[in-house]
């Protein structure tokens, strides 16, 4: 009477071969119907990226090729002189300049991720070395300043680098700056005031890393009397790598794109990509030639993040 | 386990610790200093906070302005983090369901996309918006969709990691015991993840605060915010007031996140 | 279709597929109340798809489940009188003690007094009374399989699944719970359907003992039927090792194999098959035996105490025996073996 018949005809919910009757986490559905709800749930956030970054992240792609108006207006046209521009060639022939404010961005970036785990490393490992209870303690002591505002910080250097406090006087005291100067504007400025900016973000995902080393390989290492530097190559580094890569990988993408210390500490003539763009979405307004710029900007962080991500899966 | 450590080490972390506490310290120094120049100890003085609350003539903060920034600011951060975690929330629940094998990597790229973009771009996004849509013109209303817009995805991992710590087993365990598919949301999951969702809305909560790019981007002349007020300031010139300004918000920064840290911490016997 | 009242779980030709693997084929089994029944079989072969599908966290193909009579196939999980011990626990991680055991009278909102007296009853019963109040993280293994006992049967079900429960317990833990199971289950008279892979726990522990391969129960019954008459060459090596002897073909009760003549009790239904004798069973003699003799050379001897395990070679078949410490059993001896007729087993297949 009930030989090999399916037993969910009679479950109240229709089974079909493409729609089956599936029992999700003790819970009586069918396949589709699962799907649904995960949609559905996931389906605010998801619209809401679409509509407010996807849709915009296209536009400002079509932006890239249009062209400006007279009075600053977008006219649609299609063509890639923003970029051709972006490259040097302007109505008063070449110049290096946007060139040389695309090559200074990837440097300070590239310099204040390499200063920023250099400072992270030790860090990370004396908090791992201390008891417990400080441990939370101290991770807390690098979490409150990432929560403070970046213009306030970034602020606090122009004070710390101004002609009237010591570390200036003590500069030029050294003859490396003029009398009666301040530190900033300068690109040292820049390069202290983002690498401040960006040690918490290099900190936090190095530190799980190197809370779970291994250390018995170390030791293992030290009995074979390998050197200090050849046991961090092989013993340690192996180990941390991964949380290296996501700690360099969340401190690039901010560096890169980075306008408030550079606007703040670098004054006119220190431009870097985030500056540019931001010029050209305000004073400038010159939206086609920004969302170019916003273009090769993505496309570099894309970049970046293959190559670390290669280097990543590489490493590991 | 504690090891014996190199004496740099100590002295290295210490030294780091303290450069990231040097701006903030020398602000809030500058701040309580009795003189307009730096660099000198003039003495103890709070008189630059309370100028902060009165309209003097050779005030260089407006306290009107400062008011209304004040408000514009928090009442920015309340909103934006209100939605962002019902929405983050109810994202990370979704992404922990059942999906059609297609859909999920892009739907994963979409979640990141906020994460990796540096937020010049997330600004410039918000400005082709208000090009072809004049609903998203500057001020309140489309700078808290730009800022729930970079949140959800802080909240959505950060409910999403927990969430994934908790094994399917367990679910079905509560359905063994009778639970209703109501009671094992309540019971067995919201309980779980309660401390991820606050931690998620204090981070979106703080990102809110912090940011200035993209409200730099989207607000009108009445929708200022406290970042954008000071920057503002700070452009034309460093002044005492400003010092008193950023301190009192760096204190009201470090009291929110220590109360939140105090309210998520790990109990005891957990 | 009516069952009658003595019957805990009946299942009824359940089939279940994993998109193309067959995870059980056409399977059927009968509880009745008050017994303690064990699923044996090695990894992968469907012990636990079969446990879910009873408990309704699985869904079957095709077939029926009934629990106490009523039919409860398409009963979702928390409708159903059963509960499960799960395979790594699954306690609650952010209650007590305490309430991971009040959780299922919790969700059938049972009057706060009967909660206490009924939870405290089953704690008392599983040694966990002082323990009430800390939290799973904070337990040791055993301590925490105690809990998930008790978090189930504290609902008093008409039947208790126990998914390889002491499969992460140390040989010692698991015989004293093994005991403890048993007299758990004879004191509340529930049924008791018990996974495992470990044969001397399915032995020790149950009234019954269903034998599972590749998705279908191959044998069942009291784990002296199974142990001491099983029918197939799977589970007499599954269980206990048993020495597998092939049968080129069969004259009367007599079967010709590769080293020799073997009289049988009764005449096999088959040609060519296999026979089979347990290590224990075979008798070591210094001259040829009368009757049923083979003789081989030991290839290895193995001192295990009360007894040497040894591997004699019989033209080309290996024998395991396992022969009393007295017995002479240099390595490379010559030694005669005995298989006595009641011991020789004839398997079906
Ligand atoms: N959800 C699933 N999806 C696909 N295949 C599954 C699923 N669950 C189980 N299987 C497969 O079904 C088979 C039987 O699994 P089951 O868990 O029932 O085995 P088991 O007898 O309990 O094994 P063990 O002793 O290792 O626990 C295995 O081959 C397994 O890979
Ligand atoms: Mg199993």
């Amino acid at each position: 009477m009930i030989d090999g018949h399916a037993p969910l005809s009679r479950a109240g919910k229709k089974s079909t071969s493409e729609n089956p009757i599936i029992i999700q986490a003790g819970h009586l559905t069918t396949t589709r119907a699962a799907t649904v709800k995960s949609l559905l749930l996931a389906s605010g956030a998801l619209l809401w990226l679409l509509v407010f970054l996807v849709l915009p992240g296209l536009i400002v792609a079509a932006l890239a090729f249009a062209s400006r108006g007279d009075y600053g207006q977008v006219l649609w046209t299609f063509g890639w002189d923003n970029f051709v521009r972006l490259a040097g060639w302007g109505i008063f022939g070449w110049s290096a300049d946007y060139l040389i404010i695309i090559a200074r961005s990837l440097l300070l970036a590239g310099t204040c991720t390499i200063l920023a785990l250099l400072l992270a490393l030790p860090v990370a490992f004396f908090i791992a070395n201390q008891p417990i209870r400080w441990r939370y303690l101290l991770l807390a002591l690098v979490t409150i300043p990432f929560c403070t505002n970046l213009v306030i910080r970034t602020y606090g250097w122009i004070l710390l680098c101004s002609n009237q406090m010591p570390p200036a006087k003590f500069a030029a005291w050294l003859g490396w700056i003029d009398d009666g100067t301040g530190l900033a504007p300068s690109a040292f400025a820049v390069t202290i005031g983002m690498v401040n900016a960006i040690l918490p973000f290099a900190v936090l995902p190095l530190y799980p890393s190197i809370e779970r080393l291994d250390w018995s390989l170390v030791e293992a290492a030290r009995d074979n009397y390998a050197s200090r530097w050849r046991t961090f190559r092989h013993a340690i580094l192996p180990q941390i790598s991964p949380g290296l890569i996501s700690a360099s990988i969340l401190t690039f993408i901010p560096s890169i794109g980075m306008f408030v210390v550079s606007d703040l500490l670098g004054g006119a003539k220190y431009m870097l990509l985030g500056n540019l763009i931001q010029q050209q979405f305000g004073a400038s307004r010159d939206w086609p030639f920004g969302a170019a710029i916003c273009v090769v900007l993505i496309i570099m962080t894309l970049i970046g993040l293959w190559l670390m991500g290669r280097r990543g899966r590489e490493a590991l | 386990m504690i090891r014996r450590q190199h004496w740099s080490l100590p002295l290295l972390g210490w030294a780091t610790l303290g450069f990231l506490y040097l701006p903030l310290l020398a602000v809030a120094v500058c701040s309580v200093n009795d003189s307009r120049l730096l660099g000198e100890w003039h003495g103890f003085t709070w008189q630059w906070y309370e100028r902060l609350f009165v309209d003097l003539k050779d005030n260089r903060v407006d306290s009107t302005a400062l008011f209304a920034a004040t408000r514009n600011t928090i009442g920015l951060a309340v909103i934006s983090t209100f939605i962002s975690t019902i929405l983050g929330t109810m994202l990370a629940f979704g992404l922990r369901g059942r999906w059609p094998k297609p859909l999920t990597a892009p739907v994963m790229a979409v979640v990141m996309l906020p994460v990796i973009t540096p937020d010049i771009i997330l600004a410039a996004a918000m400005v082709a918006l208000r090009q072809v849509w004049s609903l998203f013109d500057t001020g309140f209303f489309t700078m808290v969709i730009g800022h729930v817009t970079f949140q959800v995805s802080f909240v959505a991992l950060v409910v999403h990691a927990r969430l994934s710590h908790i094994s399917a087993a367990q679910e079905e365990a509560a359905r063994d015991l009778y639970a209703s598919h109501w009671g094992v949301i309540m019971r067995v999951m919201l309980p779980q993840v309660t401390t991820a969702i606050v931690a998620g809305a204090m981070l979106a909560f703080t990102l809110s605060l912090d940011d200035f790019v993209i409200s730099f981007f989207t607000a009108s002349p009445q929708s200022t915010t406290l970042p954008l007020l000071i920057q503002a300031s700070i452009r034309r010139g460093i002044s005492p007031e400003i010092h008193a300004l950023s301190t009192l918000i760096l204190f009201a920064t470090v009291a929110l996140v220590l109360g939140v840290t105090h309210l998520t911490r790990p109990r005891p016997t957990e | 279709m009516t069952k009658s009242d003595g019957t805990s779980v009946s299942v009824h030709a359940i089939s279940k597929r994993f998109a193309t693997t067959e995870v059980l084929r056409q399977v059927s089994l009968t509880l009745p109340r008050g017994i303690f029944a064990t699923l044996l079989g090695p990894s992968g072969c469907g012990k636990t798809t079969l446990l879910r599908i009873i408990a309704g966290l699985e869904i079957a193909d095709t077939g029926t489940v009934h629990v106490s009579g009523q039919d409860v196939t398409t009963v979702p999980a928390h409708r159903r009188p059963v509960n499960t011990v799960f395979q790594q626990y699954a306690l609650f991680p952010h209650l007590s003690v305490w309430e991971n055991v009040a959780f299922g009278l919790r969700s059938r909102r049972m009057p706060e007094a009967d909660i206490t007296t009924r939870s405290n009853r089953v704690m008392e019963m599983l040694h966990i009374g002082e323990l009430a109040e800390r939290r799973p993280d904070q337990l040791s293994g055993g301590q925490r399989q105690r809990v998930a006992v008790a978090r189930a049967l504290v609902n008093e079900p008409e039947v208790l699944l126990l998914d390889e429960p002491l499969s992460a317990l140390d040989a010692k833990l698991r015989y004293d719970v093994q005991v403890e199971l048993r007299r758990l289950q004879r004191q509340l008279g529930t049924t008791f359907l018990l996974v495992t892979h470990d044969q001397d726990e399915a032995l020790s522990v149950s009234d019954v003992v269903m034998v599972m391969n590749h998705g279908r129960i191959v044998q069942q019954g009291s784990p002296r039927e199974i142990y001491d008459y099983p029918t197939s060459r799977f589970v007499a090596d599954f269980l206990g090792a048993a020495n597998l002897i092939p049968v080129n073909s069969v004259n009367g009760n007599q079967a010709n194999t590769v080293c020799g003549h073997l009289h049988l009790d009764k005449t096999p239904t088959w040609n060519t098959g296999t026979l089979a004798i347990r290590p224990e069973r075979i008798l070591v003699h210094s001259q040829a035996p009368s009757h049923n003799g083979f003789s081989g050379i030991i290839r290895d001897a193995i001192f295990r105490g009360d007894h040497v395990d040894l591997h004699v070679e019989c033209a080309h078949l290996t024998l395991r025996v396992r022969a009393p410490t007295t017995s002479v059993c240099g390595v490379g001896n010559r030694i005669y073996l005995e298989l006595p007729t009641t011991a020789l087993l004839v398997l079906d297949d």
